[in-house]
Formats: structure tokens, sequence, C-alpha cells
């Protein structure tokens, strides 16, 4: 349990760092900090839920590309601002290591099954960005629907 | 797949005379924005999105846009008939996202009638000289985010440390002074200098696990969300600018897995 606070809390940090090389505004550091806290937090409670890679991905990408949305209306601002930094701590750069560590190695077996396993958290990330694009458009939608009636 | 789906449909301002400015102007102003937008980082649909908005506020019945990660291609139509047509070709995109949120402040305004349309290459130029803090500070995100993401990904407090000096090497590869003129040479280079770093510190005892630290570093070269972005919109029904983006980042993704096979053959040659 700590273990898993300390890497949350290294998981923020770096997603604060981001923040800057992305050279966000600096009103905007804080919000996209706070979106870092929920792709870390919720990737790790869906990975103890769910098995395999695909599913904790997605759903934290989900999760996050929804708060971003509202972040991104509350700011009046383009979503990337905050989706960039937020998503960040998701994308998998070490298995793309691991990729290359063992082609170097030749176990190109298991090279694959690494290169596999990237594509599939990126195509996840992906799926879950749409998905919570499309909830903000249905939601916009059945406001503009009540108003009006 | 997904249709199209516009929720504030675009509006004509009700007290500008559109008489006043030709298709030619209009749409000049609009690409000089979202040229803009798009060298910053947005991506190529908000740039439909953009072009179309400002177009129509200003007069324009029909608007055709198509745009790709690197060209523009505009079309309008106005009231009176005439018609007009341009295209841009960009050549450099960077992430830099305090310049987009500012050039898309100023669309939003010229939509709304704030800002007039004859006064927006003064906007713009403001908004590209302005920096929201000092360049090298960027030194200090990269040391953060290299040293934060060798611990997240499972190394300890040593990793974090080294792959943070690592980190600090690659960043100052990374500025604006150091960058090649090719995207693809740019990449290996910082990418092999963070390996070589890497490889260095864990050879004399800084980081224990020279995974987690060549982890951290690579997370600074490596494309980010471009990959994401491109499954976006392939399944949003933007294919082709998707396909150049998917070509884009595995392409990057090569280049930084070549830098990293070179520093790590050297490293293997020289100690070995």
């Amino acid at each position: 349990m700590n273990e898993i606070i300390f890497k949350i809390i290294a998981g923020i940090i770096s997603t604060f760092g981001f923040a800057i090389i992305f050279r966000l505004k600096r009103r905007h550091w804080l919000l996209a900090t706070f979106s870092g806290v929920v792709s870390c937090t919720s990737y790790f409670v869906f990975s103890e839920l769910f098995d395999g890679d695909f599913i904790p991905n997605a759903l934290a990408a989900f999760f996050t590309a929804l708060l971003c949305e509202y972040f991104a209306r509350l700011a009046k601002t383009p979503v990337t601002v905050f989706l960039l930094p937020g998503c960040i701590a998701l994308v998998p750069g070490g298995m793309l290591y691991y990729t290359m560590n063992n082609l170097l190695n030749h176990n190109n077996s298991v090279a694959a099954e690494c290169f596999l396993t990237t594509l599939t958290i990126g195509v996840a990330i992906g799926g879950g960005i749409i998905a919570a694009s499309l909830v903000r458009i249905s939601i916009l939608r059945f406001i503009a629907k009540i108003k009006k009636a | 797949m997904f249709k199209k789906v516009i929720i504030n449909e675009p509006k004509k301002l009700e007290n500008i005379d559109t008489a006043l400015y030709t298709a030619d102007f209009i749409l000049e102003k609009a690409l000089n924005i979202s040229e803009n937008i798009l060298r910053c980082g947005g991506e190529p649909h908000r740039i439909e999105d953009t072009i179309t908005r400002i177009c129509t506020a200003y007069g324009a019945i029909e608007t055709d846009v198509f745009a790709l990660p690197s060209l523009v291609i505009a079309g309008i139509k106005m009231a009176d008939g005439t018609v007009c047509s341009q295209v841009r070709r960009i050549y450099k995109t960077s992430n830099n996202m305090s310049k987009l949120d500012a050039l898309n402040d100023i669309s939003r305004k010229v939509c709304e009638g704030v800002v007039h349309i004859e006064n927006v290459d003064e906007y713009i130029d403001k908004a590209l000289n302005k920096q929201p803090f000092p360049q090298y500070l960027s030194l200090f995100g990269g040391m953060l985010a290299a040293g934060g993401f060798a611990i997240f990904f499972g190394g300890d407090l040593w990793d974090g440390f080294a792959a943070a000096i690592a980190g600090f090497f690659v960043s100052v590869a990374n500025l604006r002074k150091f960058r090649l003129s090719n995207q693809m040479l740019h990449t290996i280079v910082s990418s092999f200098i963070g390996a070589i770093c890497g490889l260095i510190l864990v050879h004399f005892g800084v980081g224990n696990n020279i995974d987690m630290v060549m982890i951290g570093t690579i997370m600074l070269s490596i494309p980010g969300l471009a990959f994401s972005n491109a499954v976006r919109d392939l399944l949003f029904g933007d294919t082709v600018s998707g396909v150049i983006q998917l070509v884009q980042a595995t392409l990057t993704a090569v280049m930084v897995a070549f830098g990293y096979i070179v520093a790590i053959m050297l490293y293997g040659g020289v100690v070995k």
C-alpha cells in the first residue's frame, strides 16, 4: 500500500513536470496536476480491480479525459491543454523500452508481446478519450434540448 | 464511424456590415490564426472548426476546410457569390500550450465580435511573443518528469535521482537553441544523450536499476499522446490525418529506440 502511494506521488510530480515542459500557463498548472492525480490514482485502482492492460488503461483515460473536458470548459481553453499532461502517466513508455531491450537481446517473441501491449495501451487511451468526448457531446445536447423545451 | 457533431452552430455576427470585407481578406485572417494554432500543437479538427466559425461570423455562406497536420486547404463562398480559396503549408509543429490557449482565446473573441478582424494580426503577434515563464524552467520540468517516471515505473529514490540528472541533459538538448532542423535526427540525438547519461550514471553507482533510469528518460522523448490522438482521429472519421499522425508517432518511437540501441551498443563495446 505504501509503495503504491509512493508511486502515485511520483506520478503526480512527473505530471507537474510535463505541465512545465508543455509550457502551460501558470494558472493552469494546478488543474493539470490535479488531472494527473486522477489518472495515476484511477490507474492503480482499476489495475487492482481488472485483469489485463486494456480495461484499466481505458477506464483511467476515460475518467481523466472526462475531468479534463470539465476543466477545459471551466478555464475556457482547448481540452488538449489538460489532456496532454494529464494522460502522460498512462503512456506506455516502459513497454516501449522493454520491446527495444528484448529486441536487442534477441528475445523476439517477448519483444513482439511487449510491442502488442504497447499498441493495446495506446488504443485503450485513445478509446477512453473518445468515450469522454462523446459523453460531453451528449450531455451538451441534452442541456440544449432542455433549454429549447 | 461517428458523424461530425457541432453543438453550437457557427453563427453570423449581427452588428457587422459584411459587405465591407472581401472573401480574400476574411479567409486570410482566419488562416493566420489557425495556422499558428496548428503550429502550437492544435489538432486538425480544431483548425477546421476555427476557420468555419470565423468565416461564418463574417458573412461566408459556405465554408469548406480540409486540415492535415502539415497542410490547410480552405475555400469560402460569400453571400454576393464571390468565392476564394487559400492554402497554407505548415512545416514545424511543437507543443506550446500557453500559445495555443492565447490563440484559441483570440479566435473565440473574433467570433464574438470583441476583437475586430482587422486587428487580428496584432493580437497574434502579441500572443506569439508572450512568454509565460522563462525557458530554463523547462529544464527543471524535465528533471521532475524523468525522475518521477523512474519511480512511477518501479524504481527506487536513487533511480529517480539518476533519471532526473539524465532528464536535465535531455531537456538541455530539447531547448530551442540546440534544436536540429531535422525532427527525426533530433529525436535520435536527444534519446541517445538520455541513454548515455543514464548508462554512465548507473555505471558509477548513482542509480541501481538501469531499466528504470532508462524508462524515466525515455518518457521525455517518446511522442506522448500522439498515438492515442491518431487513434482518436481515425475513429472520428478523419482518416487521412489519423494515418499521418499514426505514421509520425510510430516513426518517432522507432527513432527513439534507435537512439537508445546505439547508446547501449556503444556502452557495451567500450565497457565489455
